[in-house]
């Protein structure tokens, strides 16, 4: 069976010349919580807009780097894809962008081309998922943080995407909704991919890490065994 | 960091509140183009309008000293339409100028009503249902959702900018305002381009699609109806005046 995430020498180098991928691997299985984890810069975000295909690197055989459950992604398979894997970008307010929650919920479910009683049906899913009910009317900007990052989960739930793609899920949170977040996402049954430096997070919601450093993978095993590995955490600026 | 919205009391509940955008929208322009077109001398179906006016207020139940405080930001416009009407008349003039300015005062009054009394993302969908273009709507949109959130980012600059002792002497600060635009449209910029990525990660196509939520009820039939009739009496006023 195809790997939910397959990325292989994957390369990357932003316009302005700075190469932020210098051949990244790794695989995720279905199922499984992946954490990315890796010190300031060291491209976790940049790979993360790969998975989706916002971003499009290359690797140095010319092969396609970055395969969904055994699709690549590439122009033409891009609306499968972007179906496939919810992505939840680091800042809210660059999620929710409509006047509502109820239409950012239903943005994706809309382009998605479904029926109006379908639409608000995924909607209601969504937010029940994420213990928003009762919010479909609020304004993003009167929702304080937690709340938003909850909200900018259930857009993306909305489109019933198999993998989810977190970047960064608990900046600026305070503890309780650090520890809220852990627990929401641990209810939800996908396969999760988080991005973060927030090495006490990712070891509760995450069986597996990759350690990304300075556009490399260090190392990639159970989360239990290298986040327990001082030397090679201070090697990656993840602990002094 | 909290504001007040435009759509400030557009959450309460009344006759007027529960009216559909749409109702609200083409009443509005529609008694907005009768008082434009109230010719001076008749200045006292002016009157007529502003009871109207007032009365719908009332229904509204948003405190009056809003409505009244937010129409009277138009003053400083009309203030200039109406100066240069009464320089070269007189005392003529005066009166002409006094139901000019009234006129203006008074359709901004008419639109507070209908922001206060309809929340702003209902009144972009009634701007849609009535054919407004859906770019026009959507900008407008975007424009709701991140006007404070652009405010927020400059009271974050002007804090740093304050702490590190700027602004003792004004061109100082002008020379700082000066970089704080320049960044703040940079950051604008940027942030942008992250929510199209958003947009593109949620399936946009170039396509704006919507969902529809409006429905015109009983209510707005009877309201709809008896404002027409008001209307059409005040249009006849107008051409028997005449």
């Amino acid at each position: 069976m195809a790997k939910a995430v397959e990325v292989k020498d994957l390369h990357y180098r932003y316009p302005e010349g700075i190469e932020a991928l210098k051949g990244v691997s790794f695989e995720v299985e279905e199922n499984e919580s992946v954490g990315i984890v890796g010190p300031n810069g060291a491209g976790k975000s940049t790979l993360l807009l790969h998975l989706n295909g916002i971003l499009m690197g290359y690797s140095s055989d010319g092969s396609n780097p970055v395969w969904i459950k055994g699709i690549p992604v590439c122009r033409e398979t891009l609306k499968q894809i972007r179906r496939l894997v919810g992505l939840v970008f680091q800042d809210p307010n660059d999620q929710l962008f409509s006047p509502t929650v109820f239409e950012d919920v239903a943005f994706g479910p809309l382009n998605l081309g479904l029926a109006p009683e379908e639409v608000v049906e995924r909607v209601r899913k969504a937010l029940e998922a994420v213990g928003m009910m009762g919010y479909e009317n609020r304004s993003p900007h009167h929702l304080s943080l937690g709340e938003k990052k909850r909200i900018a989960i259930a857009t993306v739930l909305a489109m019933s995407p198999e993998i989810l793609a977190l970047d960064e899920p608990t900046a600026n949170l305070d503890p309780a909704g650090r520890w809220e977040l852990a627990e929401l996402l641990r209810s939800l049954p996908y396969t999760k991919i988080i991005a973060s430096h927030d090495l006490e997070f990712v070891e509760k919601v995450c069986n597996k890490v990759v350690i990304l450093n300075a556009g490399k993978v260090l190392a990639s095993g159970p989360a239990n065994l290298l986040l327990k590995d001082r030397a090679l955490l201070v090697k990656a600026r993840l602990a002094i | 960091m909290k504001h007040s919205f435009i759509d400030k009391y557009s959450d309460l509940d009344s006759i007027i509140h529960r009216l559909d955008p749409r109702t609200k929208l083409v009443l509005g322009l529609t008694l907005i183009l009768t008082v434009i077109k109230v010719p001076e001398k008749a200045w006292q179906i002016l009157g007529v309008t502003f009871g109207f006016m007032l009365l719908v207020g009332l229904l509204s139940r948003v405190p009056f000293t809003y409505l009244l405080s937010r129409s009277l930001t138009i003053v400083p416009f009309a203030f200039l339409v109406t100066f240069f009407r009464v320089i070269p008349q007189g005392k003529e003039g005066l009166t002409a100028g006094a139901i000019i300015g009234f006129k203006a005062w008074l359709s901004a009054f008419i639109l507070v009503i209908i922001s206060a009394t309809t929340p702003f993302p209902l009144l972009l969908k009634g701007m849609e249902k009535l054919g407004l273009p859906s770019v026009l709507v959507q900008i407008l949109s975007f424009m709701y959702r991140y006007t404070f959130v652009l405010i927020d980012e400059v009271m974050r600059m002007e804090r740093a900018w304050a702490s590190r002792g700027a602004g003792t002497r004004w061109w100082v600060s002008f020379k700082a305002m000066a970089g704080v635009a320049g960044v703040l449209f940079i950051r604008s910029y940027e942030r942008a381009e992250r929510v199209y990525q958003a947009m593109l990660a949620r399936g946009f196509d170039g396509e704006i699609r919507t969902f529809n939520q409006l429905k015109f009820s009983f209510r707005d039939w009877v309201f709809g109806a008896i404002s027409f009739l008001c209307l059409g009496f005040i249009w006849g006023l107008m051409i028997f005046w005449r």
